[in-house]
């Protein structure tokens, strides 16, 4: 029905809500544009100056943080409807879209026909064109070639209309992939509307089923002191002591607050071993024991050098041998520590820990070691049974699969209440690398 | 890559259906989409939510095809013409029914560049002839009169293939 109308309006109205799908391939070349770009190295120095800048500010900016997270916690509890909402219109906008697109598809594939229609015309023009070279050629009967061309013109005609035939078949065979092609597609969005579908469920599953966790773990403690002293006497403050390196084994115990912070306990066995070198052990009984920090059932004598042994003319009637002092204590270590994500892609999860352990005293000796014996002189009698120490460090997991995780995990702990009188302003602290298997539940 | 991902299933129907329409063939009109969704990507952080992220995403499809043919073209400067009388009204007698999509993208794509990107911009897109004057630096007559072409043709062009139907 013929209908007057504004020529602007017919372009608006027609092209109103007008969709067309590309092919998938231009969504590939985007993909592949936009990766090359993303593929930069991730510069290893970040990562140690955001470490460090964290633990500075860590420590200070823990209630702060605390603080924040809650709030976005309060915030995320939306985002489940949100997805939803999402979720919803897009299934209403992609039905649309494939009515629309079916009959667009079809709108092309009629034209095709009209193609193939004008084609035929096209063909049967030709067709005819050679026919009258035939007339021409057998009305002049003169030469056998002109006998011959007719032939060939004959044949011609033939390969006309098997590639007729051939187009035809194209045509069909190319709307039956076309038809394919758009159930495909239909398919593709059912897909995509699934998928995001198990993503959500599965985001929901994952948060329920992993928020706890156990792991054993082994760790390599190497201890040292804040100051140079010596907490078994002060006469050898002067000597150099050192810490010696340890071992810590024990059980570490996770629960996961949110996507950002977990809350970490367990128990451990931890050694501390400190050498002081460089002792003039005087073997023979002279008198009472003279260090003031050892309850010892043995009589013996030290003194802070060989060359003082001397000038006090004991090595003259006694036996006086160099050699160390060995103070070794352990403690049954009960932490508690808070952990924030910092750094997490697939396989990879930083944390960084912060906390405190409760330490139990369970062990303590110090002994006597030259190059000829090595004999237990007493225990100390200055370590408080309980002690404790803040602990700082960071926290790598590395998954292997879903439910097993290995983690390393370099701690740094403070020791504030190791001694109950004469530390002689010794500060032991411990740095440890503790590695372990990760079980998640 | 999951957010583009589904921001690139969620628009590309629309912006190809636009970037159809500013585009000389369907070719062009697939490097339109792609690079207007790689320039979208890098630059989403200038995205602010004044306006709607699909009205950002769709100027940046047409300032794309405006940069693809705005300088392709610099023997229109000379065939400038101001004065043909520009008529707001143009009427076509037609049969809606008898005309198709795919025909008309057609037709607006067989125009000339410019006049191409005139009707779309006042047509479909609502640009004013001073917005448009700016957009492809040209003065605010040359739009006007591009426009009035550019409806001519189409005019005429519709009213050949009627014809041609009624005769078939």
């Amino acid at each position: 029905m013929l209908e007057n109308k504004n020529i602007d309006r017919l372009f608006q109205e027609k092209f109103k809500d007008m969709e067309v799908t590309p092919g998938p391939e231009i969504w590939e070349n985007i993909e592949a544009k936009l990766q090359k770009k993303k593929r930069r190295i991730f510069p290893i120095w970040w990562l140690s100056s955001g470490v460090a800048a964290m633990l500075i500010f860590g420590l200070l900016l823990f209630p702060e943080i605390k603080k924040i997270e809650d709030n976005n916690q309060k915030d995320n509890l939306n985002l489940p409807q949100k997805i939803e909402e999402v979720v919803n219109t897009k299934k209403l906008k992609n039905k649309d879209v494939i009515e629309k697109e079916t009959n667009q598809e079809i709108v092309s594939i009629e034209k095709k026909r009209e193609i193939t229609k004008r084609k035929k015309k096209q063909i049967g023009a030709s067709k005819k064109k050679i026919k009258t070279k035939q007339i021409l050629a057998f009305g002049d009967k003169k030469t056998e070639k002109n006998i011959e061309k007719g032939r060939e013109s004959e044949e011609t005609v033939k390969g006309i209309s098997s590639d007729k035939k051939i187009v035809m078949e194209k045509i069909f065979s190319n709307k039956e992939e076309k038809d394919q092609s758009n159930k495909k597609k239909e398919k593709g969005r059912k897909d995509f509307i699934a998928e995001l579908k198990k993503e959500k469920e599965n985001v929901k599953v994952v948060s329920k089923e992993n928020k706890w966790s156990v792991s054993p773990v082994l760790g390599v403690l190497k201890s040292n002191s804040f100051t140079n002293a010596s907490a078994i006497d002060a006469g050898l403050n002067s000597n150099k002591t050192s810490g010696e390196n340890t071992f810590s084994y024990g059980v570490n115990v996770a629960y996961k607050i949110n996507k950002k912070w977990s809350v970490q306990s367990g128990i451990h066995m931890q050694k501390v071993e400190f050498n002081t070198k460089n002792v003039a052990i005087v073997s023979s009984v002279i008198g009472s024991s003279n260090l003031t920090n050892i309850n010892s059932n043995q009589e013996y004598f030290i003194v802070n050098s060989f060359e003082n042994a001397d000038a006090l003319s004991l090595s003259n009637s006694f036996a006086v041998e160099q050699g160390s002092l060995n103070q070794t204590y352990g403690y049954i270590e009960i932490p508690i520590e808070m952990k924030y994500n910092i750094l997490s892609s697939s396989k990879i999860r930083t944390n960084i820990i912060a906390g405190f352990s409760s330490l139990f005293l369970n062990q303590n000796t110090i002994t006597a070691e030259t190059s000829s014996f090595s004999e237990v002189l007493g225990e100390a009698n200055n370590l408080n049974t309980i002690n404790f120490s803040g602990n700082f460090g960071l926290d790598v997991d590395y998954s292997i699969n879903n439910k097993m995780k290995f983690n390393i995990n370099p701690m740094f702990k403070s020791h504030f209440n190791t001694f109950s009188k004469n530390s002689n302003g010794f500060k032991p602290y411990t740095f440890g690398i503790y590695t372990g298997i990760k079980y998640e539940f | 890559m999951q957010a583009q991902t589904q921001v690139y299933h969620l628009f590309a129907g629309k912006l190809f259906a636009l970037s159809l329409k500013y585009s000389r063939n369907y070719h062009d009109a697939e490097d339109v989409l792609q690079d207007s969704f790689i320039i979208a990507f890098n630059k989403m952080y200038q995205y602010e939510s004044k306006g709607s992220f699909e009205g950002w995403l769709k100027r940046i499809v047409v300032n794309t095809a405006l940069q693809r043919y705005r300088e392709k073209s610099p023997l229109q400067l000379v065939k400038d013409e101001q004065n043909i009388e520009s008529k707001e009204d143009i009427l076509i007698d037609v049969d809606e029914t008898k005309i198709e999509l795919n025909f008309m993208l057609e037709l607006i794509q067989q125009l000339p560049d410019r006049y191409r990107l005139v009707f779309n911009l006042y047509v479909l897109d609502n640009f004013s002839h001073k917005e448009i004057a700016n957009m492809l630096e040209i003065s605010e007559g040359t739009s006007k009169s591009n426009l009035s072409r550019a409806r001519l043709i189409l005019k005429r062009k519709i009213e050949d293939y009627q014809q041609k139907q009624e005769n078939a």
